[in-house]
């Protein structure tokens, strides 16, 4: 218990105001450039300036997974619950970014589309992983032993994570309203102009960012959510020989 | 049509706003989130030499009398 109680441990520290503070001047920064000095596109004209915050969004989404798998392979790996906090914390942002990419999904569909949603592959991989991670948070309230809850989170951020591969090549290997992407990773290049790229790189930086203080936020609650647990343990241990005594 | 009228612009004003807004909801639960918690375990992180290993919680008699 003493290990995550350290009295510093929940006095605000000064660089998290800082990088909150960076987030939000950088995020202005990414606003401006996205609705103001990226062009038009050719074919979707103001709309692909929706663009940037969509993929931007998905691709933390992707990220925020990614950090949950690695930190539940560590848990499950040394048994530190440091690691299922922080698992647990990029499980919760990976939810609000997979939220947020398919509501921002059927705003940009909308009016491109004409249509809010399609039983794709694209899109039912990523409302499957949006499930997923909503069951991942069932799982985890209802295991009250926090050694099992930690191993079987860790299990399940796993599967998780096998979605993610399913989503990022599901307009390669099935047909799908979703557009290709313009940006391959393969090595077969680049469809986007150069400004339009920038924008995009640059909105994804900022996004991550927000993603890391978010992180540090959110694992700062999970630790005074880790105490608040051990604290409620120890009062039922010290009040159970009590209650046994007790007769009505 | 759901959305008559709509020019691009009012697209993009959704898409962004709804981000936004989402951030800024978040960010609030999680304040509201650690004031709960904070409450609970009877912390003030204005104070640096706090002793977070106490219990804090009521005692059997606290309760009950």
């Amino acid at each position: 218990m003493k290990q995550h109680l350290s009295p510093q441990a929940f006095v605000r520290p000064r660089w998290l105001n800082v990088l909150g503070l960076a987030s939000v001047a950088l995020f202005a920064v990414a606003l401006y450039m996205a609705l103001v000095t990226s062009p038009p596109d050719v074919t979707q004209g103001q709309l692909i300036r929706i663009m940037y915050a969509h993929v931007s969004v998905a691709w933390i989404c992707f990220l925020a997974i990614f950090i949950c798998a690695i930190f539940g392979c560590l848990y499950l790996w040394r048994g530190n619950r440091t690691f299922d906090v922080i698992a647990n914390a990029s499980a919760e942002l990976g939810c609000f970014y997979a939220a947020l990419t398919l509501i921002g999904g059927m705003t940009y569909s909308r009016p491109t589309l004409n249509t809010w949603w399609a039983w794709d592959a694209k899109l039912t991989a990523t409302a499957l992983l949006f499930v997923l991670l909503v069951g991942y948070f069932i799982v985890r309230g209802i295991l009250d032993d926090p050694v099992r809850r930690g191993r079987v989170s860790a299990v399940i951020s796993l599967i998780i994570l096998a979605d993610v591969p399913i989503i990022y090549f599901a307009s390669e290997w099935w047909r799908t309203l979703h557009p290709s992407k313009a940006i391959n990773l393969d090595g077969s290049g680049i469809t986007m102009e150069a400004s339009m790229l920038q924008t995009l790189l640059f909105n994804v930086f900022v996004a991550a960012l927000i993603y890391g203080y978010l992180m540090f936020e959110r694992v700062r609650v999970g630790k005074l959510e880790l105490a608040y647990e051990n604290e409620r343990h120890n009062y039922y241990q010290s009040e159970l020989p009590q209650a046994e005594t007790v007769r009505i | 049509m759901v959305f008559p009228g709509w020019t691009a612009w009012h697209w993009v004003a959704l898409a962004w706003g709804q981000l936004i807004g989402a951030y800024v909801a978040y960010l609030a639960y999680m304040r509201w989130r650690m004031q709960n918690l904070k409450r609970d375990l009877d912390i003030d992180v204005d104070i640096d030499d706090i002793d977070v290993t106490r219990s804090t919680n009521p005692t059997h008699e606290d309760k009950h009398g």
